[in-house]
Parts: C-alpha cells; structure tokens; sequence
C-alpha cells in the first residue's frame, strides 16, 4: 500500500501555530533595525577600510622613524664641511688654539668638537670671535653653488651655536680643573705666559709638520703650513647629499557629500516623481607628486547614496457624463405627460495617485586618482580628477529616476563613479594639508541586464593631505 | 490589496503592507517552523530570522512563484540552517526500533496536532527529509541540494520515516483501518 503523503500534505500545509508573545511584528522590525546595524561590523568592506588605514599609519610611521635617522644622520656630514671651512678660518686667527689642542685634522663629530674648544678658548682670551662667528654662520646660511639645503632658520641656527659653545665651555673649564691638578698654577697665569710654552712654538711646529710625510688632507691640499699670514685658499664644494629630500608620495583622506533634486511634479506629466537624492564618500588614496604639479593615486572608497521622495500617477481619461432634462408632454384632451430624456456626452477626467519612494545604495570603489596643484594670485588651489569602478555591497528600495521608478535588484552590480572638483589648499604644517574641494560628482550603477542607472550630484569635500 | 501590491509595499517599507504581510503568512510559517525545529523557542527564533530575512530579500521575488511558496522556502531554509549546525542529524536509525506489525495502516482517523505529534517524535534527519518531500513538495534532487546530502540519502531518510510513523501509529493502536 501506498503511503498517503498526500493525507499529509493536505492536513499540514496549510496548518497554523500560535506563537507566545516574544514574538510579534515590532519585534521582527527591531531585529532587522539591529541586523542593519550590526552589518556594518561583520561587513568585510570594514575591515578592508580599517586594514587600509592603518597600513596608512604604519606606513607613516615607518617613513616618519626613517626620516628622523636621516636628520639625525645629516649634521655629521654638514658638520664635517664646517670643519673645514671653519679650520681654514682658525689657521689664520687662532694659530695658539690649534697647538693648544693638539688637533689639526678633524673628521669626525668629536674633532669638530675639539676645533669648537679652539674656537671658544680664543674666546677665553679676549681675541675677537666675532669674524669666526659670522664665517660660521655663512657657512651654515647656504653657499648658493651649494646643494646642502639646511631647514634651520637664523634664530634656530643662532640658538644652536649658542648651544654648542656652552657645551665647549664646560669643557673647556673641566679641562682646566683636570690641568689644575696637574699644575698647581693658575690657570690665568699659564694662559698669559703661553708665548714661552714650547707647545706654542710655531717654528717646532714646523719643523714637525715638514719632517712629517706630506699626506692628503680632507681638504685637499699638503704640507699644511700654520704661519702663513694671509692663507687664501677655495674651499672645493662638498656635494653633501641629504637623506631627508621631500618625499613624494602622499596619503590623502577626504570626505565628500553631494545632492541632487528631482522635481518633475506636474500634471500633464504620466508619471511624475519629486525627490532628493543624498551620497556621501569616504575615501582614502596614496598618491604620488610627479614634481610639475601633477600627482597620481589610488586607493579605497565606500560610497552611500540615498534617494526619497514621492511618485504621482496622473491618468486622463474620458467619462461618460450623463444629463437629463425633463420634457413636459402637453397634447390637446390628453392629459399631461412628462418625459425624461437622458443625454450622454464624454467629459475628461482626471485620477491623481501618489506613493513615498525611497532607496538605498552602498558601495565600495576603487578610486584612481588626479591632481594638479597650481595657484591663482597667491591662492593654492588643487584640480582633481576621480574615477573609481567597484560593486554595490546594499542595494534597497526603489530607484528612481524624473519619470520612472522600479525595485532595485539586491544582487551584487557594477558601479562606475567619477567626480571632479577645484578647491583652495590650505597648508597647516609642513607635511599637513588642508583642501576644501567643492566636487561635481557622478554616480551610477549597472544592472545585471546592463542598464546604466547614474545621476549628477553637486556637493562639497573636504580632505586632509599628508606628506610621508 | 493585490500579492503584488503587497510586496511592492514591503519593497517601499510601508510599515501598513509589512505588518500585513506579518498577519497573514505568519502562524502559517510558524507551523512550519515547528515541524522542523526541536522546540516552540527554536521555532519562534527561526520565524523572526525568516520575516527579517523575508523582508530583505522581497526585492529579488521575481513572481515566478507563489509569495507563499517563496516565503516557506525562505523559512524552510532559515529552519535548515538552523538544525544544520548538530552533528548526525542523519545517524542511522536501528529500523528494529521501528518495526512494522501491519501494513493495512491508516491515518484518516488522525487529526492535526496528532499528526505534529507523530512527527515530532521522528529523529530530525527523518523528520527534515519527510516535510520537505510529503508537505513541501520538494523533489529528492531539491532535497540533497538543499541539507547537502546524497539524492539517495534522502530516499532512505524518507522510507525510514514513513516506517517509523507506521511503527507509531501502530503503537498508538491507530493503525488498523
């Protein structure tokens, strides 16, 4: 025997069961309320975003470490060409000093240092530094055939120096402490009769240098010889190459809102929609400056744009219209007699329906990016250029356009999204930038039976620059 | 109000056409629910999770079929996933357990909640491939597609239940005509 599974189906498929009062309507609506919101965090365009910003950081990071050796790194080598511009300039005014420390050549961080002692002990002894001071600072204020672009300005650079001496000073009065304990002398009385030291004795100086093999200085010339007067001599341009250049890559983060208004909200109009549709941008780019002003990115880019408004539905139609008069019958010996006489005529009419429409769609791009950055009078302003294809991730409700409106499909779909936009920059650190971007935008989204669905918005973004 | 009408509402949010959407589909897919959960609060959830999902998802109802067959399916799957994630819901039943005494068997005299009652008693893999294939419709193909199993596993699953229901109906002295 057959098993009855008709009996079933007959008896069950259209049963029903009672549910308790934890469930209801308002309690489907709630959870769906939640479920949107949660969305945002279990979404993976989140986290693609957030991974994206912080590699962003990291790199920044990453860069900023690298960029802060290099400053460090720099002195050493700039220093090394003050030593010998100012070597040059102690020869001729500081011949005691140079003997006094027992240092001619200097190459590194800590010759500089001795050669600072030599300057500042001249100090000590009442000669004029203020020559040696004003050398040094041209030396450090740029040579213009020179390529070493120092970013100090004169009164960090004034400070600095003032700096440096007050270290060689303490050095120098820990020197004599230490001489002291040597020497029971004062160290006024050493200083006056240092005409009769042998160390000061220039001529045995000399004879030591010249007895000495000749070798190649850092300077570049031999047989240094302290008692020339009037020593005149070029200093060859050191190329000093520096490590911290301007980066040219950028990361920029910008935020952009647009509208747009669809009034066609007449009668003589079929189908007619009045409504405003809203987008807003979060994007983030790397970008590169190309140095003629123009700059080249990509990066990431999630997109919302919300549409509502109403629908009106204007049939015309012809109705029948019916009139009727009565006619009074009078004839003679008969009697009166009253007839109703109906005339039909067609009159048009008109039926007006409306409807509230709205829709919702996100989506996620990948924006390449143009910039150009020029000036107008003395205001920097930036022309940008975007396009960014990508795919829709919430597509709800109902698209609209002046004279139509359907369901969107909640499959996935292409999107193409472009935007141009000329704005003033403002800058507010060094590497920090800030650009007010009023933006034509245009957004779209194709169907999978590909019907290109776009609209024009006009808005206003805003977007942080940073150089790495 | 016209099924489209009514779902085009839904599409639009019109809370007036979701709420009578609710009132008229939803002791009907709780019934459903019932059949496939293990109890009234797995039910009650799988049927929240279902309009939530209903509601979402009306966009893509292409009006290819019935709204009420599209929302049973909707609901027949949340309840599916729902069981899914429990290892053996397809064990292997003893059939000594479930072993016949007649075959002259009739259910006529059952009513309802009888009937809920003899199902709810099957194993759930048994109880799963019986209302998909006797009240649902669906084909052994759609079954196996559906719970991820073998067109002849759902074959076997459903001969299983039907003796089991057999088994107990007979145990209930109700199975003689």
């Amino acid at each position: 025997m057959e098993f009855p599974d008709e009996f079933f189906k007959d008896k069950l498929y259209n049963s029903e069961a009672d549910y308790s009062e934890n469930v209801s309507f308002e309690k489907v609506m709630d959870r769906r309320r939640k479920k949107r919101r949660f969305i945002f965090w279990w979404n993976p365009k989140t986290y693609a975003t957030l991974g994206v910003l912080f590699l962003g950081g990291l790199t920044a990071y990453v860069t900023h470490s690298f960029n802060e050796k290099s400053n460090n790194a720099n002195p050493v080598q700039i220093s090394n060409n003050e030593n010998r511009n100012l070597k040059a300039n102690n020869a001729k005014n500081a011949k005691p000093e140079i003997s006094q420390t027992n240092s001619i050549e200097k190459e590194t961080v800590a010759a500089a240092k001795v050669e600072h002692k030599v300057y500042n002990q001249s100090s000590l002894k009442g000669k004029s530094t203020n020559s040696s001071l004003a050398f040094k600072l041209s030396n450090r204020i740029q040579k213009p055939n020179r390529r070493n672009v120092l970013y100090h300005s004169s009164s960090e650079l004034l400070n600095q120096l003032a700096k440096e001496n007050a270290i060689t000073d303490q050095t120098i009065l820990s020197q004599s402490k230490s001489s002291e304990k040597v020497s029971e002398e004062p160290k006024f009385a050493k200083i006056s009769n240092w005409e009769n030291e042998d160390i000061y004795n220039l001529s045995k100086w000399n004879d030591r240098l010249n007895s000495a093999k000749p070798r190649q200085n850092h300077f570049g010339f031999e047989g240094l010889k302290l008692d020339m007067p009037d020593l005149e001599f070029e200093l060859p341009d050191f190329e000093v190459k520096l490590r911290n250049t301007p980066s040219k890559w950028f990361s920029e983060l910008s935020v952009i809102t647009g509208s747009n208004n669809t009034i066609v909200f007449e009668d003589d109009v079929p189908l007619s929609v009045l409504g405003t549709q809203y987008m807003a941008q979060y994007q983030m780019l790397i970008l590169k400056d190309f140095e003629n002003g123009s700059m080249f990115g990509a990066g990431i880019q999630f997109s919302e744009w919300v549409g509502n408004g109403r629908w009106q539905r204007t049939l015309n139609s012809m109705v029948p219209k019916v009139t009727t008069h009565k006619v009074l019958i009078s004839a003679p010996w008969q009697p009166k007699k009253y007839a109703v006489l109906s005339d039909t005529t067609y009159v048009p009419a008109t039926t007006v329906q409306t409807g509230v429409i709205d829709y919702k769609i996100d989506k996620v791009s990948f924006p390449f990016a143009y910039r150009f950055c020029t000036s107008i009078g003395k205001l920097p302003v930036r022309f940008a250029m975007h396009l960014a294809p990508g795919y829709t991730t919430l597509t709800q409700g109902v698209y609209f356009t002046q004279t139509d409106f359907r369901p969107i499909q909640s499959t996935r779909q292409m999107t193409v999204d472009g935007r141009i936009t000329l704005g003033p920059m403002f800058p507010i650190t060094k590497k920090w930038t800030f650009v007010m971007e009023p933006s034509l935008i245009y957004q779209s989204f194709v169907t999978p039976d590909n019907q290109v669905n776009g609209k024009f918005f006009t808005g206003l973004g805003v977007a942080i620059l940073r150089q790495f | 109000m016209t099924e489209k009408e009514l779902v085009e509402g839904c599409i639009r949010e019109d809370r007036e056409c979701q709420r009578l959407l609710w009132e008229k589909y939803s002791k009907k897919l709780m019934a459903l629910c019932l059949r496939y959960c293990q109890n009234q609060e797995e039910a009650e959830d799988a049927l929240m999770e279902a309009f939530v999902k209903i509601y979402d998802k009306l966009g893509d109802f292409r009006f290819q079929s019935s709204l009420e067959t599209w929302m049973r399916r909707v609901a027949v799957n949340i309840s599916i996933n729902k069981i899914r994630a429990r290892k053996n819901i397809f064990k292997e039943i003893s059939e000594s357990e479930f072993e016949i005494g007649y075959s002259d068997f009739s259910f006529d005299k059952l009513n309802v909640d009888q009937i809920n009652q003899l199902i709810e008693k099957l194993p759930v893999g048994y109880r799963m491939v019986f209302n998909l294939y006797a009240v649902e419709g669906f084909s052994h193909k759609e079954i196996g597609e559906m719970l991820n199993i073998d067109e002849g596993t759902s074959r076997s699953q459903l001969a299983k239940s039907r003796k089991a229901l057999q088994a107990m109906l007979h145990s209930l002295n109700l199975g003689r005509a």
